[in-house]
């Protein structure tokens, strides 16, 4: 017997092992799938590959995008806003929000702004939700908070500097976008069109030239309680 | 690679393969799972998991014959769920105690092929998972003393017995599959 021919008998065997097991488990455990549960198994047969990539690729990575996407939009400087879009050159506004099929884009225009950026916090964090401060980022004109719930729940806090030649964006993708208010200030929510999905909502202080926005596994609601929550920690000096 | 093994699941024949196959083996999945993790949030965990390499590994999956798919379903989610387990537990003493395991039969009598089955289904749970991820699920030698926070040559020395055992069973008894 050569020894392909033994292991591929000894994946026969194995096989039929784990069948005579089986066959013999008369034990039941009662079970009831968790609502978590049952709505991966849901994504997981709408669409298999895709939630086998978002599976695969680590939490943090997901939402970390849209953080790593503002700081890469944040270093570009005025001229590529207005080669990108001549309406900045002749408007003379705060910031242009654009639509575009897949995503939102804000511009920004207006003073160079220096110093630190303002400490805000969530006062309000959804129940089971901890920060996991090795994956938080603070930058000059930028700042990430990372939150993980007991089920791997994934839920992102950010706040960028609106100034000069800065942008950011949010994706539309599967999502209804809605108009809010942030505590007087004027926000989008896109609630995802799938379960299994967060919500995301952007909101702009133009009092404080910062953009904030939460991506959360929460409906609407919930992510709007905790956006209202946001407070003021420490002002820069 | 990944991407085109991937690329299998993208037609809706697949699809239906895949969904049909959930239909069908889930309670049981998450039975093996519940079993032996006793928890059924990391019995999910599992079970998640083992979806997980099965749309990975869909070609696989095609490749074993239908009657003969819920045992590889349950074998990848059996090893998932003793993944956790292990993470979750320090099981250096049960690992010692493997280690001393003696994987020789008497074969001294006469020895079917059931018999073969049923002595490697006796064979201790961990034992077991290193050659069910060695010859079911076509894992390394590194990527199973990964999983199993085992080390390489551990893992290399229970498939050595495993096939050796099973070498000397069929040659002495005459028994070709």
């Amino acid at each position: 017997m050569t020894n392909r021919e033994l292991d591929s008998l000894m994946g026969k065997v194995l096989l039929d092992a784990i069948a005579l097991e089986e066959d013999s488990s008369a034990e039941n455990v009662p079970y009831t799938a968790s609502a978590h549960h049952r709505r991966q198994m849901r994504s997981m047969l709408r669409n298999p590959l895709r939630w086998a990539r978002e599976r695969s690729k680590p939490i943090w990575k997901n939402v970390a995008q849209k953080a790593a996407a503002i700081l890469l939009v944040l270093s570009l400087g005025l001229g590529s806003v207005m080669l990108a879009s001549p309406t900045a050159r002749a408007a003379i506004v705060r910031w242009i929000t654009e639509w575009y099929e897949t995503h939102i884009v804000f511009r920004y225009a207006g003073e160079d702004i220096q110093g630190n950026l303002p400490q805000y916090v969530i006062e309000e964090l959804p129940e089971g939700f901890v920060e996991d401060w090795e994956k938080a980022f603070v930058g000059s004109d930028i700042v990430a908070h990372y939150y993980e719930s007991e089920k791997g729940e994934a839920m992102l806090f950010e706040y960028v500097r609106m100034q000069q030649g800065a942008l950011s964006s949010v994706s539309t993708e599967d999502a209804n976008a809605v108009s809010v208010s942030v505590n007087g200030c004027d926000g989008l929510l896109l609630i995802p069109e799938k379960e299994g999905y967060n919500s995301t909502l952007t909101w702009i202080d133009p009092a404080n030239n910062l953009q904030f926005t939460i991506d959360a596994p929460l409906n609407e609601q919930d992510i709007l309680h905790i956006a209202q929550s946001v407070c003021l920690v420490e002002t820069t000096k | 690679m990944l991407p085109m093994l991937l690329a299998m699941l993208e037609s809706d024949a697949d699809r239906a393969i895949f969904a049909d196959a959930y239909e069908q083996y889930h309670v049981r999945m998450e039975q093996a799972a519940l079993r032996i993790l006793k928890d059924p949030h990391d019995a999910e965990d599992a079970v998640e998991n083992a979806f997980l390499k099965i749309i990975h590994s869909f070609d696989k999956f095609l490749e074993i014959s239908c009657k003969k798919r819920l045992f590889w379903c349950v074998c990848i989610v059996k090893n998932e769920a003793i993944m956790i387990l292990r993470k979750k537990k320090n099981t250096i003493l049960l690992e010692s105690l493997e280690d001393t395991y003696d994987a020789g039969v008497d074969i001294s009598e006469g020895i079917s092929y059931e018999d073969i089955v049923r002595l490697f289904a006796q064979l201790p749970e961990t034992y077991r998972a290193v050659l069910e991820m060695k010859f079911l699920l076509d894992y390394t030698g590194k990527e199973i003393a990964t999983r199993l926070h085992i080390s390489e040559n551990t893992v290399n020395v229970r498939i050595s017995r495993g096939r050796a055992m099973l070498r000397e069973i069929m040659e002495k008894e005459d028994i070709h599959p």
